[in-house]
């Protein structure tokens, strides 16, 4: 706990004991006067006179309410009106007599003020601060009864401070949440911060951030804890989002096999994602990902290729891609498909992020299918050399019915066939039929 | 006037036999012919042919990016396919672009003759 924080705490801590001692005070305080002016009445004039005692009463009242600041004002004002009276009252009155009982009623105003002051009855500011305090104020006594409760607490806990005061402090408490455990573990004299879960009277989740102390009587004996609670259900809400969300986060990475990088440039430090860790095949708990230490990672033969896109960035601030090899600790390899940004402030680099994207199964795929493509394109142009020349021999035997000529029209159809069976369902394009070499060759069937 | 016609095929034979075969009867003009797709697109671009008897399966370019290049070089002109492929799978590739006529390699010689002096008679 900050230093600054104890001092409030205390602060308050303090204001709530005064308020508490503050009604059985004021009626000791009430009592000692009345008992006091009515000695003084008694010795300094006539006993059987009651005006002494009617006039004390209001002085020490009005005495105690203002406090010390007023106390001496309230007591010259009540002394003051007590003499005018006595002489509107009756004018034979003493001088001497009336200056005693001024001066009596003086002293008792001081008297009082003074007390009121050494016994903190008067301290409005703390009053009205726990009334206004943004934090709700609860103490609690040995049993977890509820002594005192600010209207913010009230108001935290969906209830009121009536209710409060009635109820058992566990009724707001979430079911195994360890702040009643908390209170009684504190030790005397310090202050611990602490979040609990507690539940409003409607049911809802009520997140606090609880500063608390214990609360001891005059000799120092404990007596109860106080409790300082400001709502973080908001903030615990959003962090519990945020949680979800970088969770989420690295299952899709995990699923999509995309890792993320972030440089700090300022700091120079490098934050990568589990999963850039796995494409990688390094342990996060031993890995230090700089800079250097990626591109002992990247594949020699891209290596240099790697660092000028990467000083390129830095030069013209303009976002990157590009592929490379990754090499693996254990020697294998992977291709790796990577993008990134740069984030610039004031016209100097702050910050560089990006993705990399691991796209090996996808480019052997793609390697086999071109391969695939590539057998059958000559497939189909071999085909189609065998077709051509066997139209040419076709048209010039000429369908005479003859052997051969049968024959060699049984091969063209048999040829034809094979080639309708390996162009299949592919819509041709434009460029699909190019022939790396031509088909005639250098083959001229025709005697000129 | 004779129908002036380009052939277009990579095999020097077959471009004889159409040769023999459409210049029998004196009404056709063979005004060039090459045996690939670059040159014959240089070359018609040059020569505005009345008729193009194009081969599909061509080095440099193929018969679907001559028919292509033609819209624009020599419009006019008309495009009989003579071609080894089977005319199910690439008969409306080659008619989208333009293609008149489409005639498989292997049969009747005589039908591209007569496909010339069909389509040299048809609005270009």
């Amino acid at each position: 706990m900050t230093p600054e924080a104890g001092t409030r705490l205390e602060r308050l801590e303090r204001a709530v004991q005064r308020s508490l001692g503050r009604r059985r005070a004021l009626a000791v305080l009430a009592l000692v006067a009345f008992l006091l002016v009515f000695v003084l009445g008694v010795l300094i004039d006539d006993p059987a006179e009651p005006g002494a005692v009617l006039y004390a009463v209001p002085v020490a009242l009005l005495a105690l309410a203002l406090g010390t600041r007023f106390g001496v004002l309230g007591a010259l004002l009540g002394g003051s009106l007590y003499w005018v009276a006595g002489i509107y009252r009756d004018a034979s009155f003493s001088a001497a007599g009336l200056s005693y009982r001024f001066a009596a009623l003086l002293i008792l105003g001081i008297l009082i003020g003074s007390l009121a002051n050494r016994l903190g009855m008067n301290d409005l500011d703390a009053q009205r601060l726990l009334e206004l305090a943004h934090e709700g104020v609860w103490t609690l006594d040995r049993e977890g009864r509820t002594t005192f409760a600010n209207p913010r607490i009230a108001d935290l806990l969906g209830t009121t401070q009536a209710e409060l005061l009635r109820s058992p402090a566990s009724r707001w408490l979430a079911p195994g949440d360890p702040f009643m455990h908390r209170l009684a573990e504190l030790r005397e004299g310090m202050a611990e911060e602490f979040e609990a879960r507690l539940v409003r009277t409607d049911g809802t989740e009520l997140w606090a951030a609880v500063a608390a102390a214990t609360i001891t009587d005059r000799r120092g004996r404990p007596r109860g804890s106080l409790a300082l609670l400001a709502d973080v259900s908001e903030r615990r809400r959003a962090e519990e989002e945020l949680r979800r969300s970088e969770a989420g986060l690295a299952e899709a990475q995990r699923i999509a096999h995309v890792g993320s990088w972030e440089w700090d440039v300022r700091a120079d430090q490098i934050t990568w994602s589990a999963e850039l860790h796995r494409i990688y095949g390094v342990d996060p708990a031993t890995f230090d990902p700089t800079y250097e230490a990626y591109l002992e990672r990247v594949h020699p033969d891209d290596r240099e290729r790697v660092a000028g896109i990467v000083r390129a960035a830095f030069e013209t601030h303009e976002p990157f891609a590009f592929a490379h090899r990754a090499l693996r600790p254990d020697g294998t390899v992977r291709i790796i498909d990577s993008r990134g940004d740069v984030l610039v402030e004031d016209g100097e680099i702050v910050r560089m992020a990006g993705t990399a994207h691991d796209v090996t199964e996808r480019a052997e795929v793609e390697e086999k299918l071109a391969v695939s493509a590539e057998l059958r394109r000559r497939a189909v142009e071999l085909n189609d050399t065998v077709v051509q020349r066997l139209a040419v021999a076709h048209y010039r035997l000429g369908d005479d019915g003859s052997e051969a000529a049968i024959a060699l029209g049984a091969a063209l159809a048999g040829a034809k066939e094979l080639v309708r069976d390996l162009l299949g369902d592919e819509q041709p394009v434009p460029g699909s039929l190019r022939r790396e070499s031509p088909a005639g060759g250098t083959f001229t069937p025709f005697e000129q | 006037m004779a129908i002036q016609v380009y052939l277009c095929d990579d095999v020097p034979a077959l471009r004889l036999v159409l040769r023999t075969v459409l210049e029998l009867d004196g009404d056709v003009e063979i005004v060039g012919e090459s045996g690939d797709g670059r040159t014959a697109v240089e070359d018609l671009e040059r020569l505005r042919p009345d008729v193009l008897v194009l081969d599909l399966s061509l080095p440099e370019l193929d018969g679907l990016e001559v028919l292509e290049e033609l819209a624009a070089r020599s419009p006019d002109t008309r495009v009989i396919v003579f071609s080894g492929y089977p005319e199910g799978q690439l008969g409306e590739a080659a008619r989208s672009r333009g293609a008149r006529r489409y005639v498989e390699k292997g049969t009747d010689i005589e039908l591209v003759a007569r496909y010339v002096r069909e389509v040299a008679l048809e609005a270009a």
